[in-house]
């Protein structure tokens, strides 16, 4: 066959004749989009994501129906197709209504597959379960014990009723491991022959540790204290955290490799120079450990200590002694800890002082409640002026607030009343108020005018190359997730760099989402019954208020089985093979670029086997083709024109109604995830997805 | 108080007060070991030269000195321990130092405000003693935001 010379993108290629330009440049090694285009089918042209520039002709051209010409100039790659393919994607994401992913897994800062592992537990497959959630995050007993839960905050099932119990279920495949004597075992590449200090055993540090074994680099974790943990250990108790499970999960990273160096201060024991000259990277996980200080008269008096001093000391020896009554400063989750703790420790008496009213404090409602159940007492809108010794006892005097008219932001702040002051006389004060990074036993790295580390939001790099931080020390004093999400996104740009490849973090790939609560469609919580969240077992008040008992007693098989069956499965089977999420990741394209209504949400599962989604549906026409030219069978069509063109079953009957056997594989060819087999779960992260991270 | 004998030579005074304050925060940049909180800190000593620039514009073209509305005085800095400038200094640190220095100037128009006879001067001294504590609010917002979100 004689064979036709053209241009393709500034080069020389050649081509059949006959042949389309989408099948000559594919030849060539050039990739080009297309929904509608598939080899079984007659070209159709409709989708025009395919569009290529033909030199001389107006109008771009759809690259599966254009046959090449002998000294045709094409350009398949160039700004104007580029932009072309961009708007395409953007008008189709414009009125798609739809999740790729869940929006509990894009809420989680770690990003770990929740419906899979929810899925797996409802089924009984705890192993898996477990398995499916260290692949991708570590330390899922402690993180199911004290996460403040962002991803039950987007869960959809509130819109039921209640958000799933996602972090007990955690929790609960993790318990289980242990209850069984399995060992679950992250995934591991080969190793490299590099290696990291790694400083800090706290969350983001054990994280980066974690992963950067998994990428098959070695690493030596450094800590200034004599065990593992960092804020999990020394800032939270263990009636909420016991430290066996803090332990059993760090003998997993030591499993994996890592090897620890404990009473082990940076820029005391060692130094960073030192540590960049033996190591071919550095992860900084330092914490925020410093506390903020109250800045009172007579903060440095005996008997007054920081939340994050009394906590740290007492995760040493819980048979610490404390006086009768104690005050908290504070209004945050360690106010609340170190509160509890005190009770624990056999003070009699424990007032919490918060200078705004009870609905500001910034502590997790279910914690206060079981502080003030225990017998904490809370002492409101009072903020302190100063302390002074009175015997053996500190008198802190403070002064009535009252929250101000709305500014500007609409926040009513507090404001001091004049000539209220009074005193409370009590035996320790504990100032809880925050804390801050101290960042000076790193010398050399550019710091923000907080006094944290400068490092980078996606990849944790700091101003030195080889040096890369996260968590506390990078954001401020912030919750354990986002430490051991950054640890995470650190450890792949660490991969990066010593591979020598683009230090660019993890990069997600295009999510496209229903929107907010209030932006979901009706249809889609009306279609699931009622059936309140399994409430977790705990022991009652009076019974734990002065032990250091766990608390929360975890979920029986029974108990997580019905919560986890309460998944809704949020969430696309088709989100891995999509190939509008695809290209709208290649093409950066954006669901906001274009305004309109959305697709009205019709979802159909009425046929055994296969569930159509009609507001999904991006026209290609490929399924109508399918029916026609493959199967013989006019079981799909058209119905409508123009933005109101939908495609239906014939007669715009139920999928039920059509009952052909052939008809499952159209989920195969459908480009999107709008045809989708019943049995294909929803979007899961594949077990080791993360760690084939180059792009093909 | 003869010092303050007109209008003008009032505005003088808080213009060398601003110059002064300019002064002060350009100091404290240069003291400063962070680089980042050096800039936060030239960006005060901005902050009050574009006060003197406003007290400059004033005098010249007799404008009035516009400070409208009750400014609200959350008092946070009023029962903080004093700090001490130096090479270490925390951001935190230099907010308190900040909002000291404000209400030191706030309390000084508000008495020199008491003490005048002459209405006008009072006016004038009764706005400066106003600007002076929209500029220790602006400092008090941003330490109760960043150093008393959990108390």
């Amino acid at each position: 066959m004689s064979k036709l010379t053209f241009t393709l993108n500034g080069k020389p290629a050649e081509a059949s004749a006959g042949e389309t330009i989408l099948d000559a440049a594919k030849a060539a090694g050039f990739f080009i989009p297309t929904f509608c285009h598939r080899e079984d089918l007659k070209p159709f042209a409709s989708c025009f994501v395919c569009a290529v520039e033909v030199e001389g002709r107006r109008s771009l051209v759809p690259s599966c129906s254009t046959e090449v010409a002998e000294g045709m100039v094409v350009n398949t790659e160039n700004e104007r197709v580029k932009g072309a393919r961009k708007t395409c994607l953007d008008l189709l994401l414009s009125d798609h209504v739809g999740d790729c992913l869940g929006p509990c897994m894009t809420s989680c800062p770690a990003g770990i597959d929740i419906p899979g592992f929810v899925s797996h537990i409802a089924k009984g497959e705890d192993q898996e379960s477990l398995k499916l959630i260290v692949d991708n995050m570590p330390l899922a007993g402690c993180l199911g014990r004290v996460c403040t839960r962002p991803c039950e905050e987007a869960c959809r099932r509130q819109l039921v009723e209640e958000p799933i119990a996602i972090c007990q279920l955690k929790r609960f495949a993790a318990d289980q491991a242990i209850a069984n004597g399995e060992e679950v075992e992250p995934a591991k590449l080969p190793g490299i022959g590099k290696k990291v200090a790694v400083v800090g055993a706290g969350p983001s540090g054990l994280a980066a540790a974690h992963f950067l074994l998994m990428f098959g680099i070695d690493c030596t974790v450094f800590d200034a204290h004599e065990a593992p943990g960092g804020m999990i250990r020394y800032g939270i108790p263990s009636y909420r955290l016991p430290r066996d499970i803090i332990d059993g999960e760090v003998a997993v990273i030591e499993k994996l490799g890592a090897e620890f160096k404990y009473n082990t201060r940076l820029g005391q024991d060692i130094t960073l120079e030192q540590l960049r000259e033996e190591y071919d990277a550095v992860f900084l996980g330092l914490g925020a450990q410093k506390a903020s200080g109250m800045r009172t008269p007579g903060e440095d008096l005996p008997g007054v200590e920081s939340g994050i001093e009394f906590l740290g000391k007492v995760s040493r020896d819980e048979t610490l002694p404390i006086g009768n009554n104690v005050i908290v400063v504070g209004g945050g989750n360690t106010a609340i800890d170190a509160a509890r703790t005190a009770l624990r420790m056999g003070a009699d008496e424990v007032t919490l002082v918060y200078r705004r009213a009870r609905e500001q404090m910034p502590a997790w409602a279910e914690e206060i409640d079981a502080a003030l159940d225990e017998g904490v007492k809370l002492q409101t809108l009072a903020a302190p002026v100063k302390i002074e010794q009175a015997g053996d006892q500190l008198e802190m005097t403070c002064i009535r607030m009252e929250l101000g008219e709305p500014d500007a932001s609409g926040r009513r702040r507090p404001m001091p009343v004049e000539g209220s002051e009074f005193t409370m006389t009590v035996d320790n004060i504990i100032a809880a108020i925050g804390q801050n990074v101290d960042a000076t036993m790193a010398p050399g790295l550019e710091l923000t005018s907080w006094g944290s580390i400068d490092a980078n939001e996606q990849t944790g790099q700091t101003s030195v190359e080889d040096v890369f931080s996260g968590g506390d020390c990078v954001t401020g004093a912030d919750i354990a997730v986002n430490a051991v999400a950054a640890g995470r996104r650190a450890a792949f740009a660490i991969n990066q760099f010593l591979q020598g490849e683009a230090v660019v973090g993890d990069p997600k790939g295009y999510n496209h989402s229903m929107g907010a609560l209030d932006e979901v469609p009706a249809d889609v919580p009306a279609a699931f019954e009622k059936n309140n969240r399994v409430p977790m077992p705990h022991l009652d008040a009076g019974q734990r208020a002065k032990t250091f008992e766990e608390v929360e007693t975890g979920f029986t098989e029974e108990l997580a089985r019905a919560e986890a069956a309460r998944c809704m499965e949020c969430g696309c089977r088709d989100a891995h093979e999509c190939s509008l999420r695809d290209f709208a990741t290649r093409y950066d394209a954006r669901a906001d670029r274009f305004g309109g209504d959305r697709r009205e949400y019709r979802r159909d599962d009425s046929h055994a086997v296969l569930v159509y989604e009609e507001h999904k549906c991006i026209q290609c026409g490929t399924c109508v083709r399918v029916c026609d030219e493959l199967l013989k069978s006019p079981c799909l069509g058209f119905a409508g024109r123009g933005f109101e063109a939908r495609i239906k079953p014939a007669l715009d009957r139920a999928m039920v109604l059509i009952g052909d056997e052939d008809l499952p594989s159209l989920a195969e060819y459908c480009p999107v995830g709008a045809l989708t087999l019943k049995t294909d779960p929803v979007a899961t992260l594949e077990p080791e997805a993360f760690l084939n991270t180059k792009e093909d | 108080m003869e010092k303050f004998e007109s209008v003008e030579a009032v505005l003088d005074f808080a213009i060398e007060r601003e110059q002064e304050a300019v002064d002060f925060y350009e100091g404290l940049a240069e003291q400063a070991d962070n680089a980042a909180l050096e800039k936060t800190l030239t960006a005060f000593a901005r902050v009050e030269a574009g006060h003197k620039q406003k007290l400059i514009v004033a005098k010249t073209y007799g404008a009035v000195v516009e400070s409208r509305g009750t400014v609200v005085d959350m008092k946070v800095g009023d029962y903080l321990v004093p700090v001490q400038a130096g090479p270490n200094m925390t951001l935190q640190d230099a907010l308190i130092i900040a909002m000291k220095r404000e209400k030191a100037a706030m309390d000084m128009y508000t008495d020199l405000a008491a003490i005048v006879d002459d209405s006008d001067l009072n006016a004038l001294f009764t706005k400066l003693a106003r600007e002076e504590a929209t500029h220790k609010l602006t400092f008090e917002t941003s330490y109760e935001e960043n150093f008393l979100s959990e108390n």
